[in-house]
């Protein structure tokens, strides 16, 4: 596509330049015969319209002017009178010069009007009406100042404009090819040098997730098997001593509260091994899965409920999707809306499931940061399109959060 | 002599002067001005004046047949103003003296063309002229 644009605007640019070249070929065709025929046959007697004259310059015209181009001559005085035209019958009329030969009459050289630029003197021509019209200025042996007009053929400028242009449209495609030629194993190379790069690099990029996947659930492992495992059975000794009779209120009240913030620790532990490495979501475990998100929550003195409906019917990579963006907005909530409760329900129809996060907290203003970039669920959200779901953050100023996705279910 | 000589004398004199009257001179075609004469008993005048094929010019030709082989000066007038002149020898053997074809520009209007030509040596003057053309 870009060697075709490339031919194109070059070719467009040649074929600009070869008609600047052929306008220039003829305006030089044009100077040289009004420098040998124009200026020093004009006479008097031609100024002055008498007819004998005006015979003998035709004369000199057909006779000297043999260029094929020329299709017609004329001679203007600076007045505009148009003191000769080889057409016959027109001349010794007055028709005033267009501004482009007012110039050129003004400050001499030599300038062309390309199409009709008839005021009225072509009216004894030959009907020829595509037309360039080149005009020099000369001035006579007496010193009169006068424009020699030649009318040329557009053809003809045209089929010069390509004989210049054809040799080189050859040169440009021809570079193009060589230049294709050349540059296409290179850019093979290259190519595939990329695109190794490219893949070692996503290898390593995998090994990387890989091996962190495998760091992080070594460590939930850890945590789970030993910490976790201690924590629960010494909350079952504490419990199981707690109801040892013959203690003290005192003693059994202490004992209480410390399996009461062993217990906690154990569900802050879940939470935190949920963050660290995320079970394997599957539909009919989702309501767990959720009560886990929200344990941090009580620790912080945040009344939270999970409530699952129907997501039986849902599909484990749907289970999962919902398990992700309720993550993303539990902890959104815990971190920066400061609620006293979050409510987290899941629903669904057979048709679509819909899973709501509702919080009353601080919520946020309408103009301010999209949702999506302070909550950071930009990311949920194109997780949420590539599922073919769709993503909803309502908020307003101390009016509290809701995020609400609904995903269809198949089948 | 006797009276039947002098008529056949005098027919072959009649007829012989009037085809040397007659076969110089072309026919005019449809739209072409002619004017012919004698210039003296011995030598003759035509001017023709032809519309180029459209494109706004005359074909002007002047013709002299006299028996000699002079330099003749010549000129042709347009409207009155010289539009061509020059000089030619007579060519004696030929059929016609000599032809002086020039093209001139055509005027709106009528065009009043004049053909002029001078012997040097004897001063004979041969001058035609088509009007209103």
């Amino acid at each position: 596509m870009t060697l075709v644009a490339l031919v194109v605007a070059t070719n467009l640019l040649a074929g600009q330049a070869a008609n600047r070249e052929a306008l220039s070929e003829l305006s030089s065709v044009n100077e040289v015969l009004a420098e040998s025929v124009g200026a020093p046959e004009v006479t008097a007697g031609l100024i002055r319209s008498e007819r004998g004259a005006y015979d003998r310059f035709s004369r000199i015209v057909k006779k000297r002017v043999q260029a094929p181009l020329l299709k017609r001559v004329n001679i203007w005085s600076s007045e505009g009178v148009l003191l000769f035209s080889d057409q016959g019958g027109v001349f010794g009329k007055q028709y005033g010069l267009s501004s482009a030969q007012q110039r050129i009459m003004d400050d001499g050289g030599t300038g062309h009007v390309i199409g009709d630029d008839d005021r009225g003197e072509t009216e004894y021509a030959d009907g020829t009406t595509d037309t360039v019209q080149i005009f020099t200025r000369i001035e006579t042996t007496g010193g009169t100042p006068l424009l020699f007009e030649g009318y040329y053929s557009l053809d003809d400028l045209e089929e010069r404009r390509q004989e210049i242009y054809r040799p080189f449209m050859w040169i440009i495609v021809g570079a193009l090819i060589l230049l294709l030629v050349l540059v296409t194993p290179i850019l093979r190379v290259l190519t595939r040098q990329v695109t190794s790069a490219s893949k070692e690099r996503e290898r390593l990029l995998r090994a990387g997730l890989e091996a962190s996947d495998a760091e992080r659930r070594r460590i939930a492992r850890d945590l789970h098997d030993g910490v976790v495992q201690d924590l629960a059975g010494t909350s079952f000794s504490i419990a199981a001593a707690a109801r040892e009779p013959g203690l003290g209120d005192g003693v059994r009240n202490s004992l209480h509260a410390a399996n009461q913030a062993i217990r906690d620790t154990l569900k802050s532990l879940r939470a935190l091994l949920a963050e660290i490495h995320p079970p394997e979501i599957q539909a009919d475990g989702l309501a767990s899965s959720l009560a886990d998100l929200i344990a941090p929550a009580s620790a912080l003195g945040i009344q939270a409920s999970v409530s699952v409906e129907g997501a039986e019917t849902a599909t484990d990579t749907q289970a999962a999707l919902v398990w992700r963006v309720a993550q993303e907005a539990v902890r959104n909530a815990l971190r920066h809306a400061h609620p006293s409760t979050i409510a987290v329900t899941v629903r669904s129809d057979g048709k679509k499931l819909v899973l709501e996060v509702v919080d009353d907290g601080i919520g946020f203003a309408a103009d301010a940061a999209p949702a999506a970039d302070r909550y950071g669920l930009r990311g949920m959200s194109s997780l949420v399109r590539d599922s073919g779901g769709r993503l909803e953050v309502r908020s307003s100023a101390g009016e509290g959060t809701a995020v609400r996705l609904e995903v269809g279910v198949d089948g | 002599m006797s009276p039947r000589s002098i008529l056949v004398v005098t027919l072959s004199s009649v007829l012989g002067a009037a085809a040397l009257a007659t076969a110089p001179f072309a026919v005019a075609s449809d739209g072409d001005g002619v004017e012919r004469g004698a210039c003296s008993n011995t030598s003759f005048k035509r001017l023709r004046v032809v519309p180029a094929t459209n494109n706004g010019y005359l074909d002007v030709i002047g013709v002299v047949w006299s028996n000699d082989d002079d330099l003749w000066d010549w000129k042709m007038l347009h409207d009155g103003d010289l539009s061509a002149k020059g000089e030619v020898r007579a060519d004696g053997d030929a059929d016609r003296s000599f032809r002086i074809k020039r093209s001139m520009l055509d005027f709106p209007g009528t065009d009043v063309i004049a053909f002029r030509a001078e012997n040097n040596r004897t001063g004979e003057t041969c001058f035609v002229k088509v009007d209103d053309f």
